[in-house]
């Protein structure tokens, strides 16, 4: 059996958010709110300051499979190959009248958005559509700088295991889970960055809107 | 959607670190680097090849089309220049066909000029009104160079010099001023073509001077696969020389902050070392540099690695260091594109630059600085003659060397009258946005005496559009025909755009509407007109092209290029290392142009005369005679900016900097503003300010502040950061539009003006209200007197806390001033009176000779060889 997953290597990122747009057009995303993006962090003092890309995205993990159906609601399932995928056409109003609310708010990234347009919830599914087509996701496809891999990591020759196999990975959050997405890069990130590392938004970065951690 | 700092630090532990390490070669992904596209009911699309044109860059794409609409841009694997891939721009590139703000059909002005009042006609009445002016004004005998054409972006390979020379008018206007024309001027001379094609992929070095490519054009996409595929791939060291940390200069080994416009003297101190510690490739210079080895090491004694540390806060030991490590880590390569370029003296900067992969011998070596490989296509006949009246629009006096024109002069030319003007054509450009001084453009277009009548093609009512008297609406680029090429890989390739869909509305393409205006103009052919517009269609214009380039008509020409989209066919990209791979073989790049063996070389090397370069000699003539006989030093020199040194000590003054402008990855200059999908992204561009600078005058982040030059002031707000140099003030230019539409301007749920439409559910999701400051209309003028091209990155400005009435968005800027410091730009040319003074090592030189210029149109056209 497939277990999709993918890598992200920083090294290879340059922030260009090709990723975030391909994604945008792909699955039809609105404006406002997003399936995947590119934050961009910055940390030091000039001139040694540095600036970090760190693309962002729906980690699998299956939170909102499990509060979904708590709840009744059965939008979201893992499939044998591991992509959480959902189903629109399923989703089910909480007590309070808002589709899935309990599902959306389990996601301990905030990777599930609402279309405004429809009202309903919307997250990454690595693309489903066209992984079942024999094509890459979106964002991998498109990446400029080759930083996102997609693949089988239940195939030992997989560019996936085979990045995984040769280096030092970690995963975002929640850890515990059965993530499907690995960073290459992170921990050099961070052992330069932990303490008193800022994290600032996207928009708010690429808009110049950048601030520094004054140590 | 947003991480709070805990979330962001609460990052698990590898999973995936036990997988035991099978020691298999990478094998290919499983899945498919692209080349289809399915629906999400996982029906395959529709798909036609396309050539992008949201840059100058000419990706290759392919257009995933239901029901007649384009739902899905992607890179075409075919092209060797992105390989599969689009930058975000690209991705984003079907909204310019879906942009709701788009003209879709002819309009007329009814109000006063700029007052925004249009009213609908047909084509009809459209043609025949500007075929009627033109027709008019060619039978009534006054000169034809009053018939002006403008441009910014042309992408026509010709065409327009076909429209223009058979209107028998020399006043076509290019943009490349404002672009990197003194590049060009920096390379052409030196070694033939005007740009470089560095060999990241296989490099191990590179020096970047104030290049932003990682973010922005020259090749953004391309370049960045490979210098990522050198960086993290070959393990190559990138060191970058920027006044900002660019998101290159962030993903470099080293930053180091300049003083701006001074990384020439930076290379020429590293040229100095090199020499001097004998690092340098004796055998290259010997047999391919116009001056000996003992030449250079006495020109460049004078730029000591401590007089460039004095001018560029660049410390001595870090130069000398990097020089080292620049010419032994072989292969090697620099790249500039466009920093040193865009200054006072930009050309000598650049040809400073080249020095280094020069001696290093690092010129046309794998993992080197290569010449550009290109492919071309026929030619249309008959073919109009260029006329032989002068403009000076076209080409202003005393700039001999400017082979791309002053363009950025031309609004100052007409306002001192030295050219009339009756009719004025508008394509794809913007200068009452993108240009200095923006504000003296949009007086001149306000002008009905200077500019009695005013045709634009433009589908957009731009800052600049919005002062025409008629609108004959464009197509978007993925409804239009060109050939195309570019030196974006080591591989060559032509490629094509063409039309994935039929064009939207009333819209037509370009081409089309200049062959129904000359028809119109010449129906009998009586003027001598319609000849050149017999061909047809856009579609006969194109066969035309390609129909007859030997390899390609094997394969069926046009017509397979159409199905295919670019050729060669290089064979199949792997998405295991992103090369072409044919016959089981990995397709690469030829080599050692300049050695090839060529019966007609102008150079002997080991007995057999070769290709060499494109220059008088046929070698790279660091010793140029073009500067030497138009009046400038033939060698490359470095030139203290007098705005901002004097005496070798910086002049500025508490609370001055100097004001740099940059490009954002997801914009380019002005056209992208109304993308929804990238204007969410970047949509403000507050001003970068040192926080030491910023401590010392008082101003906190998100302060408003005021900006003050020679111009005029600009109130914004304030970045306050870690990432720029404490004398540098930077603004993007991506922001701040007057015109141009609801995304670009940040107007959430405003009402559709009455050429517009609301069939975008997003234009009542606007979630951003700050729009942002334009900072062109303060920066003024200042022409390298060498290539003509604006000095962007010059401006001396006063920056300080906002003054008591100032509002968020003023933008306050005098004509008056403006055209002083064009008087005042005009004295460094080469007949002004600062040009002795800052040349005085020129003094016992021999007279200048007179130097005619005979480069004219597109910048491809220009030879320096010509120049007499």
């Amino acid at each position: 059996m497939a277990r999709n997953v993918m890598v992200v290597n920083l090294e290879r990122c340059i922030g260009c958010q090709a990723c975030t747009v391909a994604c945008k057009t792909e699955n039809k995303v609105g404006i406002g709110r997003w399936r995947t993006m590119v934050r961009v962090m910055e940390k030091g003092r000039y001139p040694n300051a540095k600036r970090y890309f760190f693309p962002t995205l729906c980690n699998q993990c299956g939170n909102c499979e499990k509060a979904s159906k708590r709840n009744g609601g059965a939008m979201f399932s893992r499939r044998p190959d591991g992509i959480v995928a959902f189903d629109q056409a399923k989703a089910k109003k909480d007590a309070d009248g808002v589709y899935e609310r309990a599902a959306v708010e389990a996601c301990p990234v905030e990777a599930i958005s609402w279309d405004k347009v429809s009202g309903l919830p919307d997250k990454c599914d690595f693309c489903a559509h066209r992984v079942d087509a024999g094509l890459m996701p979106a964002c991998v496809q498109t990446c400029i700088g080759k930083a996102r891999v997609f693949g089988d990591l239940d195939d030992p020759n997989s560019e996936v295991s085979q990045l995984l196999a040769k280096h030092g990975v970690q995963t975002a959050k929640p850890k515990e889970k059965c993530p499907g997405v690995f960073y290459l890069g992170l921990d050099q990130m961070f052992a330069d960055n932990l303490e008193g590392f800022k994290e600032i938004t996207g928009a708010d970065v690429l808009s110049g809107k950048v601030k520094m951690q004054q140590a | 959607m947003k991480f709070n700092r805990r979330n962001f630090l609460k990052i698990g532990a590898a999973a995936g670190a036990a997988l035991a390490a099978t020691g298999k070669p990478v094998s290919a992904m499983e899945l498919s680097p692209g080349g289809k596209s399915v629906n999400k009911q996982g029906v395959e699309r529709k798909k036609v090849p396309y050539t992008c044109m949201t840059c100058n860059i000419e990706d290759g794409g392919i257009a995933y089309v239901e029901n007649d609409r384009i739902v899905k841009l992607e890179g075409n694997p075919k092209h060797p220049g992105n390989r599969g891939r689009l930058c975000a721009k690209g991705n984003a590139g079907l909204l310019h066909v879906y942009d709701p703000e788009r003209v879709l059909y002819p309009l007329k002005r009814v109000g006063k000029r700029g007052e925004g009042k249009w009213k609908r006609i047909s084509w009809e009445e459209g043609l025949n009104e500007v075929a009627g002016k033109i027709r008019a004004h060619l039978k009534s005998g006054k000169p034809r160079k009053e018939i002006a054409f403008k441009w910014g972006r042309n992408r026509t390979h010709g065409f327009i010099d076909r429209w223009m020379n058979a209107l028998g008018s020399p006043t076509t206007m290019n943009h490349t001023s404002v672009c990197e024309s003194s590049k060009k001027m920096g390379m052409q001379p030196t070694w033939g073509p005007d740009i470089e094609t560095p060999d990241f992929a296989n490099t191990k070095y590179i020096i970047n001077f104030g290049s932003n490519i990682l973010e922005a054009a020259y090749f953004h996409n391309p370049y960045a696969q490979r210098i990522m595929d050198g960086v993290a791939g070959n393990k190559a060291k990138m060191v970058t020389f920027d006044v900002r940390l660019s998101n290159t200069a962030a993903k470099s080994d080293e930053w180091h902050p300049v003083f701006p416009g001074t990384d020439g003297v930076v290379a020429l101190a590293m040229a100095n070392v090199i020499m001097s510690e004998g690092l340098y490739d004796a055998q290259f210079i010997n047999d391919w540099v116009n001056v000996s080895a003992d030449e250079l090491k006495a020109h460049l004694a004078q730029y000591t690695p401590e007089m460039a540390e004095n001018y560029s806060g660049v410390k001595a030991e870090d130069i000398v260091r990097i020089a080292r490590e620049f010419a032994t880590a072989k292969p090697a390569t620099t790249y500039t594109y466009r920093g040193p370029c865009k200054h006072l003296y930009g050309s000598y900067n650049e040809r400073s630059a080249m020095l280094l992969p020069i001696i290093t011998g690092n010129i046309e070596r794998k993992g080197g600085y290569c010449l550009p490989r290109g492919m071309g296509w026929n030619g249309v006949s008959p073919s109009p003659e260029h006329p032989h009246e002068h403009s000076k629009l076209h080409q202003p006096d005393n700039y001999p060397l400017a082979g791309h024109h002053v363009s950025h002069h031309i609004a100052f030319q007409l306002l001192k009258g030295e050219e009339k003007v009756a009719i004025w054509m508008d394509y794809y450009d913007n200068p009452a946005y993108t240009f200095p001084s923006s504000h003296v453009w949009e007086k001149v277009y306000q002008d009905e005496k200077i500019i009695p009548y005013f045709v634009t093609f433009s589908p957009i009512i731009s800052e600049t559009s919005q002062y025409a008297d008629i609108i004959l609406p464009d197509v978007s680029y993925l409804e239009r025909n060109d050939p195309e090429n570019m030196p974006s890989d080591l591989l060559p390739w032509i490629s094509l755009r063409q039309p994935v869909i039929k064009p939207l509305g009333e819209s037509m393409e370009f081409r089309e509407t200049i062959r129904q205006l000359a028809l119109k103009i010449d129906p009998d052919g009586s003027l001598n007109i319609k000849k050149y517009f017999d061909y047809g269609s856009s579609e006969n214009y194109m066969k035309m092209h390609f129909d007859g380039v030997a390899g390609l008509k094997e394969l069926g020409g046009y017509e397979w290029l159409k199905k295919n989209g670019v050729y060669p066919d290089y064979g199949d990209l792997s998405p295991a290392d992103y090369k072409y791979y044919k016959g089981g073989k990995a397709v690469e790049p030829e080599y050692g142009l300049h050695m090839k063996e060529d019966a007609n070389g102008k150079v002997t090397v080991g007995g057999k005369k070769r290709a060499g370069f494109g220059t008088p000699s046929g070698k790279i003539e660091v010793k140029t005679d073009f500067y030497g006989k138009a009046g400038f030093n033939p060698m490359p020199v470095f030139k203290a900016h007098p705005w901002h040194w004097s005496g070798g000590k910086k002049i500025l003054k508490y609370g001055q900097m100097v004001l740099t402008t940059f490009k954002w990855n997801v914009h380019t200059q002005a056209r992208t503003a109304n993308v929804k999908l990238l204007t969410e992204i970047v949509h403000k561009n507050p001003a970068w300010i040192n926080s030491k600078t910023a401590a010392k005058l008082g101003i906190k982040d998100n302060d408003l502040v005021r900006i003050t030059s020679g111009v005029g002031h600009m109130v914004t707000r304030a970045n306050v950061t870690e990432s720029i140099h404490p004398d540098v003030v930077a603004v993007s230019t991506a922001c701040g539009h007057t015109a141009g539409g609801r995304f670009a301007q940040a107007m959430n749920n405003a009402k559709a003006d009455a050429w517009a439409r609301d069939d975008d559910p997003d234009l009542k999701n606007i979630w951003w209200n700050d729009k942002g400051v334009h900072p062109n209309a303060i920066i003024p003028v200042c022409t390298d007197p060498i290539g003509g091209s604006q000095g962007w990155f010059d401006a001396v400005v006063t920056v300080e806390k906002a003054k008591s009435g100032d509002k968020y968005g003023d933008v306050v800027a005098s004509v008056e001033k403006a055209v002083a410091f064009y008087e005042e730009t005009l004295t460094y040319n080469v007949a002004g009176k600062n040009h002795k003074k800052m040349h005085p090592e020129l003094a016992n030189a021999p007279q200048a000779e007179p130097v005619k210029v005979v480069s004219r149109g597109d910048y491809r056209e220009f030879d320096p060889v010509q120049l007499a």
